[in-house]
């Protein structure tokens, strides 16, 4: 599937980019975690949540959508 | 009927006349705005917007709880200071300026920082309290209390171009630890001092809080009760992101009844600290001042060096070989997130302040005149 990724906040630094697209076979939580963290070894030291088509999925959920969002944490105020 | 109320009934439907006017709100809910008690804590770039609206609207009592100073870097984005307030209580100068916006309110000034000691008795008074702090511990803390104390939290937060806005703890939604159910490791989330902001950013988000306050207050609407609303300012992309209720995550946090002392405690690592007059008895003291060159009060220690905590993994070697380090900065957070980088650098005899800069500012100052 041809997933459409969004990055929020400090994501975005870290990617380099607002959103990109990624081609993954049969998604699951875990599978987009790796190939994220293959493309970019440092989000592993930021927390983040995944949302598929604006909700936020826990772990080792199939993704059945190729709307993806990453949030992170904000601290700012 | 309202008997702070100085004013005729005339004067203060005059006042209130474009809410009354709204069928939705009417005398009914106004009233019931003059009755409510809303928390605004942390006066910086989310509160002053908060701080404004609401006083303006009729809350009938707001607390203000912020323990900083205002600065001439808050002034950018935290429009209810004025440039003659620089050096002066955030909270005190909020009051005074809030009371001049609106005498008819009873504003109540908390010159205070939050802590797992004091936020429960602190809370425990209002109907509704509004997250406006500007880090990670005082907002694990301010869901916690609110979580055991049964409370709305108004949760809004920033990052350069962007916000989040919801409500936490509300008609049985979900709670931050829902959402992110322990802190980021330090340093993973820079904030606002550290990569800057836009100024009108806080502006925008910080009156999304103020709005979701009134529709709870006045039970219009659909609150912002998990969802989690993300605004973009540069592409106006805004998104609703559907948080699940963790009931697990709010049953411990409720069972414990009391909060976790330090950030140190969900991660497992204690950080050594010491009070500042503990410091001072020590032998061979180095004094780091972990802020940035414009941050107000400077100290007058002996042996102190000036390394912004962004800079001080770069500059280890700077430090005067086997002292006892003693960090600080203004709130205590990035001295806390210091002692463990240093830690992690395998320096030893690293040490947190308790007390930010203004309060060991006040503490030379007794010192000084005793």
């Amino acid at each position: 599937m041809k997933l459409e990724i969004k990055y929020y906040g400090i994501l975005s630094d870290i990617t380099g980019q607002t959103q990109e697209k990624l081609e993954i076979e049969n998604p699951t939580y875990s599978h987009l975690l790796a190939s994220l963290y293959d493309r970019y070894p440092s989000l592993e030291d930021t927390p983040f949540k995944i949302a598929v088509e604006n909700q936020i999925i826990n772990n080792d959920e199939p993704i059945t959508n190729h709307n993806i969002a990453l949030l992170p944490p904000f601290s700012g105020g | 009927m309202l008997s702070y109320l100085p004013f005729q009934e005339d004067n203060y439907m005059e006042r209130y006349n474009r809410h009354i006017r709204l069928e939705a709100i009417g005398l009914q809910g106004q009233k019931r705005l003059l009755a409510a008690k809303v928390m605004v804590i942390g006066a910086g770039g989310l509160g002053c917007p908060v701080l404004q609206y609401l006083a303006a609207a009729g809350i009938g009592t707001l607390g203000i709880m912020d323990n900083d100073v205002v600065e001439i870097s808050n002034l950018q984005r935290q429009t209810l200071f004025r440039t003659s307030d620089i050096g002066s209580s955030k909270a005190i100068a909020a009051k005074k300026h809030l009371g001049d916006l609106n005498p008819e309110i009873q504003i109540i000034a908390h010159n205070k920082k939050l802590n797992a000691q004091n936020a429960l008795e602190l809370l425990k008074p209002y109907d509704i309290i509004v997250d406006g702090t500007d880090n990670f511990e005082a907002r694990y803390w301010i869901n916690d209390a609110t979580v055991i104390l049964n409370k709305p939290m108004i949760y809004g937060a920033i990052y350069k171009f962007e916000g989040q806005v919801t409500v936490f703890n509300h008609q049985d939604g979900p709670s931050y630890r829902c959402l992110f159910p322990t802190p980021p490791k330090p340093l993973s989330i820079p904030n606002c001092e550290e990569v800057g902001v836009l100024g009108v950013l806080p502006g925008i988000i910080g009156t999304l809080q103020a709005n979701e306050t009134l529709k709870i207050l006045l039970n219009i609407g659909m609150p912002l009760v998990g969802k989690l609303l993300c605004y973009n300012t540069l592409t106006h992309v805004q998104s609703l992101i559907g948080i699940p209720r963790n009931d697990q995550c709010i049953q411990e946090v409720k069972a414990r009844k009391t909060l976790l002392e330090t950030e140190a405690s969900f991660e497992c690592e204690a950080v050594p600290q010491l009070n500042f007059l503990e410091a001072i008895k020590k032998d061979n003291v180095q004094f780091i001042d972990l802020r940035s060159p414009e941050e107000q009060p400077k100290l007058p220690l002996e042996e102190l060096l000036y390394i912004p905590l962004s800079e001080l993994k770069s500059r280890i070697n700077e430090l005067t070989p086997y002292a006892n380090y003693v960090f600080f900065c203004q709130s205590g957070t990035r001295s806390k997130t210091a002692v463990r980088l240093m830690l992690q650098q395998k320096v030893k005899n690293c040490y947190s302040l308790m007390e930010g800069a203004p309060e060991i500012h006040q503490l030379l100052e007794q010192i000084k005149t005793a």
